[in-house]
């Protein structure tokens, strides 16, 4: 399967076009020309990548479009499920055949080899299109909702293709829902001088978490460890995951903040992706942290439809670990995605189990809903009102997140499992391969990474902005920009683009 | 009106930011740097483009860092009358390239391979084939976000010298710390930033900083000390047959089509090349290399006048050395290679080699 380069926003290019796009959605045209331009200027956005793949984008929002319409007029129950099925199919069958066509096609081979039958089909060269993973969940969960008549419909194409492609959340999220963005292309909007202020500020930090501590001071550790085809000394596996751990954060995190900056830029709010997830004390409070959309989509549209936690004990283990499973399944058509998925599985139901057992009373847990696994699932009261115990439960969760990153980031289980080995101290004649600099680079930003998380737990980087003094922002603001240019272009793509 | 806080952090971020990169192009100028290009893989993929708009007229260069200096493109230029375009990529082994220019059927031209031993028969061919790997990725999955982003890049690149990411970038920058190493951990070297500039056609060239200051010769060469490892053996039997099986294959194919090709190895000296001899003997690798592939190859110690060139820095030749590097090879190719230039003008020719012999 290829992966291709999109418009990155950390590229000459994106700067030329991004300014472009803010001088005229600034000049005195009404809403709907200013509307049409944020949907082209979108589409160039994404056809920047591979032109022909802008067809699938179309389809999709002009199917979603109408079958919308149509769920929620449709009084006959067995056309409305007919419609609803409909829509599945084609936004799941299309991501499907991307992006688990060829996993579907290696794991029957090996499966029908392993009874004894040769069957080897040519290989097929399959191009992932780019965010394929991010705009089908952002469309499916607009017919869902309308099936379920939760909101009204879009009242135009313009706004409904707007709303799924609105370029900054297109390729990598935040998925947004569309009580979240639709209302904002209703009336004219443009950016205040606190919000472009604000934005400018944010798409500063995304650019210097991506290009200067995912790209230029981590990405080479992680990948010298996880490429290296022997054993490993603990402390270099260790350094490695760590590296990773840091990268991954990041990577992504930059990208959603750059995400977030560049549309508040243009006077547009998306939700909140990240929320210092290093800082998580156990991993129900990890989920509420880390890829905030992804998990929140998760909960609403898959774990509270398979029954959540109303239908008994052993369902709610059940479907917590379905929602994992699957949820791991999102991330790439590969067994070690399944894998990193189900350990986050069994985190989650070790630690409902600990609390139901240990901590809560059952009549407690009674009055808790559908909302309990990923929202709701707080961390032990004792625990919360304790900062020592709380940071010794943050690192130990810290500690088994860094576990579950091997999985994700090895690129099979011979990997994932030499690396593990290597961590642990199960590796014979185990071999030093990160230089003293990366080492270095490692042991000094990812302590820095935990201490900023832990700190800014319990509140964001632009109430913090707002209430330091103006000075201190232009220095910290400097910084990170003279040492993005200081870093240059480390690289030309983002990891979440691959899902 | 009372101005916004975070309007006037923006304003003072602009100036800090600006006058940062006023004061830090100042400084790397008054240094001595000059423009010079990042020799990544966009501009890697521009030269590699021109193979096909060049037809059959042009030269392709393949081979590691070694190539790049010694072979003169100007030069070239001026006594040929053709194009030449320099693929070759520092510390990388050209056969993944030969591969490559094999595979496609639109190059017809001809071919020069630079046999560097220690990357052209290496044992650990990943670590030899990265930067390739990368270039031919680029090249061939091209995006029109990049093509622009490159166009961009480019033009910025020829206005300032802080852009120039391998020796000003911030990892650039921390390799210069030049912190110790624990045993057997394999980092690649760390030269002095002043030694090589390199030009849009990937031409690369030592700097009068460095060709006039022995203390950073000296460094260099130091550095090449520390990474030789003598106890190191070269490939043999079975998987060197290989390797010359695998050349063999791609060079026939580009003579099928009416290509030429032919093997230099440019000089080295020192110990660089006591090392080299001691690892890869000629008789077992060079001469069989030519034996096998039914390849011509011009060897730098069976021509007086390029024995007689000395390196530097043991492995690669100053400007004007490349010149008459250059300017010998053109002859030996016409003379004993039989490589015609049909496009060569007589008078031009006479001034490059005028200006190749220092006259």
């Amino acid at each position: 399967m290829q992966i291709q380069k999109l418009m990155v926003f950390n590229s000459y290019t994106f700067i030329a076009f991004f300014i472009t796009i803010l001088v005229l959605h600034n000049l005195p045209f009404s809403w709907k020309v200013k509307k049409v331009n944020l949907l082209l200027a979108s589409y160039i956005f994404y056809a920047a990548w591979n032109p022909p793949f802008i067809f699938i984008l179309w389809l999709s929002t002009v199917v979603d479009y109408f079958v919308g319409r149509a769920l929620y007029t449709e009084e006959n129950k067995h056309k409305k499920k007919l419609l609803l099925i409909i829509s599945l199919m084609g936004n799941l069958g299309m991501l499907f055949f991307f992006k688990y066509g060829v996993f579907l096609l290696d794991n029957f081979v090996a499966l029908v080899n392993l009874v004894g039958v040769d069957f080897y089909p040519a290989k097929p060269n399959i191009i992932l299109p780019a965010g394929i993973s991010f705009y089908t969940f952002t469309t499916l969960c607009y017919t869902i909702d309308m099936y379920k008549r939760k909101s009204k419909p879009v009242k135009s194409l313009l706004d409904f293709s707007l709303f799924v492609t609105f370029f900054p959340h297109l390729v990598a999220g935040p998925i947004v829902r569309p009580h979240q963005l639709v209302p904002q292309f209703e009336s004219p909007r443009r950016a205040t001088q606190q919000q472009l202020m604000e934005g400018l500020f944010l798409v500063s930090l995304g650019l210097f978490m991506k290009v200067v501590l995912a790209d230029t001071l981590l990405a080479s550790s992680a990948d010298m460890v996880f490429d290296f085809p022997r054993p490993l000394l603990a402390v270099d596996a260790w350094l490695g995951v760590l590296a990773f751990s840091g990268q991954i954060f990041f990577d992504f995190a930059g990208y959603s903040t750059c995400a977030i900056g560049v549309a508040l830029c243009l006077g547009f709010l998306l939700p909140e992706n990240f929320r210092y997830p290093y800082a998580a004390i156990g991993f129900s409070d990890f989920w509420r942290r880390w890829h905030i959309t992804l998990s929140t989509w998760l909960r609403d549209y898959l774990y509270i439809p398979l029954g959540g936690n109303r239908k008994g004990e052993v369902r709610t283990y059940a479907n917590l670990l379905i929602t994992m499973l699957l949820g791991g399944l999102w991330h790439g058509a590969s067994w070690t995605f399944v894998a990193w998925g189900a350990c986050h599985g069994i985190y989650l139901c070790v630690e409902r189990f600990m609390k139901e057992k240990f901590l809560v009373k059952p009549e407690q847990l009674k009055k808790e809903v559908q909302m309990d696994v990923m929202a709701k699932a707080l961390a032990p009261s004792f625990l919360t009102t304790k900062p020592v115990n709380n940071f010794l439960l943050a690192m130990f969760t810290f500690f088994l997140v860094n576990v579950t990153w091997v999985f994700f980031r090895a690129s099979n289980f011979t990997t994932a499992w030499r690396i593990l080995k290597s961590m642990f101290g199960q590796s014979v004649q185990g071999i030093a391969v990160l230089p003293t600099i990366d080492i270095l680079k490692v042991a000094i930003v990812i302590p820095l990474m935990l201490v900023a998380h832990w700190f800014m737990r319990n509140t964001s980087v632009l109430d913090v902005a707002r209430k330091v003094r103006w000075w201190s922002v232009a220095l910290l603001w400097s910084f990170m920009i003279i040492a993005l240019i200081i870093s240059q272009k480390a690289s030309d793509s983002f990891i979440y683009f691959q899902f | 009106m009372k101005a916004n806080p975070l309007f006037k952090a923006f304003i003072l971020t602009l100036t800090v930011v600006i006058g940062f990169m006023i004061c830090l192009e100042w400084y790397w100028r008054s240094r001595g740097f000059k423009i010079s290009y990042n020799d990544d893989k966009v501009f890697w993929s521009v030269q590699r483009k021109s193979v096909h708009k060049a037809g059959d007229q042009a030269t392709v260069v393949i081979g590691s860092s070694r190539i790049k200096f010694d072979f003169d493109i100007p030069c070239w230029k001026a006594l040929t009358g053709e194009n030449a375009i320099q693929l070759a990529l520092v510390g990388t082994s050209p056969r993944i390239l030969l591969r490559d220019l094999s595979r496609d059927e639109k190059f017809k031209g001809k071919l020069i391979i630079d046999v560097a031993e220690f990357v052209l028969f290496p044992i650990d061919t990943g670590r030899w084939d990265k930067s390739a790997r990368e270039c031919l990725d680029y090249y061939y999955h091209e995006t029109p976000a990049q093509k622009t982003g490159a166009l961009i890049n480019s033009f910025l690149e020829s206005q300032l010298v802080l852009l120039e990411e391998g020796k000003f970038g911030l990892n650039a920058l921390l390799n210069d710390l030049a912190t110790p190493n624990r045993p057997r951990v394999f980092a690649r070297p760390v030269f002095p930033k002043e030694f090589t500039e390199s030009s849009f056609e990937r031409q690369s060239r030592m700097t009068p900083m460095f060709l006039t200051d022995s203390s950073l010769q000296k460094r260099k060469l130091d550095t090449w000390t520390r990474s030789f490892n003598k106890k190191a053996a070269g490939i043999k039997g079975d998987t060197l047959e290989a390797v010359f099986k695998e050349i063999k294959m791609a060079i026939d194919k580009i003579r099928s089509r009416g290509g030429s090709v032919a093997f230099v190895r440019p000089p080295s000296n020192g110990e660089f090349l006591e090392t080299e001899n001691h690892l890869y003997p000629r008789q077992q690798y060079w001469d069989r290399l030519l034996d096998y592939t039914k390849t011509s190859g011009i060897h730098f110690l069976d021509y007086s006048a390029l024995a007689k060139l000395t390196c530097p820095d043991w492995s690669h030749l100053a400007p004007q050395d490349a010149v008459t590097y250059t300017t010998q090879l053109v002859k030996i190719l016409e003379q004993e290679v039989g490589w015609t230039f049909p496009n060569k003008v007589g008078p031009a020719s006479r001034n490059a080699n005028s200006k190749a012999d220092g006259l």
